[in-house]
């Protein structure tokens, strides 16, 4: 099933979730934050997208938002879908997938370990990779630390 | 007769064989560079060029080199591989655990500088150096087991000189600085 297909459905059946194609990419949807619980639990139970496991979850700095985006797994159509969520980047925060899909618990500690992204109602929201005393979130653009030496611009 | 080339011996002949004389700190050294047991661990990919060297086709355990998994029984530890900064407290204690008189050999690039992660990471050491001391670095992204051994060898030949009854040598004292 085509994203704009799943859109269509999503429309039909779920009138108040707003859903469109992203820009970037023609296979992502992009939804509101407040939809995206509703959402993903509704391609996990409705028998025709029966999207049932969540591949993985990353974030991505864009210098002016984060994005998290979702890769979910359809097992009895062998199919994927990409969900995207636009979030602020001076206090970016999301609803936790761990409700419908307890194995995003790991990535979404990665998440918010790398990028700072707080994932509400996380049963165990800290760090995965980095030593728990770390500050700072690696991952983003504008990151710096004491350790961190640039490559010099080579001729 | 092995030992008179390694070590300096006074033979005398006598009906029945023949008496040794030397040292205790020439025969002391010579033992303690034969018998190196390692620490038991690897950090990265120099720890495949590690193991490959332990296994049975270039053989450590010829050099009388064995691995001991307790920092407790080890002479020596063999830094292979990235160490991070969320590893260097560990490698510190592992350090502190072993008992003296104690080496260490930085294996690679990472272990010897940050290697190819010295530039734009944040989250890899720069130098085992900068946390334990050590005594023997050896070049390469991974160096070859023989790179390895020679490193290895070179070690030896520093225990050798050690005199460790005497007090005389400077290389231990380094050593034990930290």
């Amino acid at each position: 099933m085509k994203a704009q297909q799943i859109i269509t459905r999503l429309n039909k059946e779920k009138p108040d979730i707003r859903a469109e194609i992203s820009g970037d990419s023609a296979e992502a949807i992009e939804l509101d934050r407040a939809a995206l619980l509703d959402t993903v639990a509704f391609l996990r139970d409705d028998e025709e997208t029966s999207f049932d496991f969540l591949n993985c979850l990353f974030a991505i700095d864009y210098a002016d938002r984060i994005e998290v985006l979702y890769i979910l797994h359809s097992y009895r159509f062998n199919e994927q879908l990409t969900l995207k969520v636009k979030l602020d980047r001076e206090k970016p925060e999301v609803e936790s997938l761990c409700s419908i899909h307890p194995g995003a618990g790991f990535h979404e500690r990665e998440a918010f370990d790398l990028f700072g992204v707080k994932f509400l109602s996380h049963p165990d929201l800290r760090r995965i990779l980095m030593p728990d005393e770390w500050e700072g979130y690696p991952m983003r653009k504008d990151y710096s630390h004491e350790n961190l030496i640039r490559r010099p611009e080579s001729d | 007769m092995a030992i008179r080339d390694k070590i300096p011996v006074y033979v005398e002949k006598l009906p029945f064989g023949s008496v040794l004389l030397t040292k205790t700190d020439e025969i002391l050294s010579l033992a303690r560079s034969c018998s190196l047991w390692y620490l038991l661990y690897g950090l990265a990919c120099c720890a495949i060029e590690l193991m490959a060297t332990g296994a049975a086709r270039y053989d450590f355990d010829r050099l009388g080199m064995m691995f001991r998994a307790t920092p407790r029984q080890v002479d020596l530890m063999i830094v292979a591989g990235t160490v991070t900064l969320k590893m260097a407290p560990r490698i510190r204690r592992l350090y502190e655990q072993m008992a003296e008189p104690r080496y260490v050999i930085a294996m690679g690039g990472c272990a010897a500088s940050g290697g190819p992660f010295y530039y734009d990471s944040y989250s890899v050491l720069k130098g085992v150096d900068k946390i334990v001391p050590v005594d023997v670095y050896i070049p390469g992204c991974a160096p070859r087991p023989e790179a390895l051994l020679q490193g290895c060898l070179t070690l030896m030949e520093k225990i050798k000189k050690e005199k460790m009854l005497s007090g005389q040598d400077e290389s231990a004292a380094d050593n034990n600085q930290t």
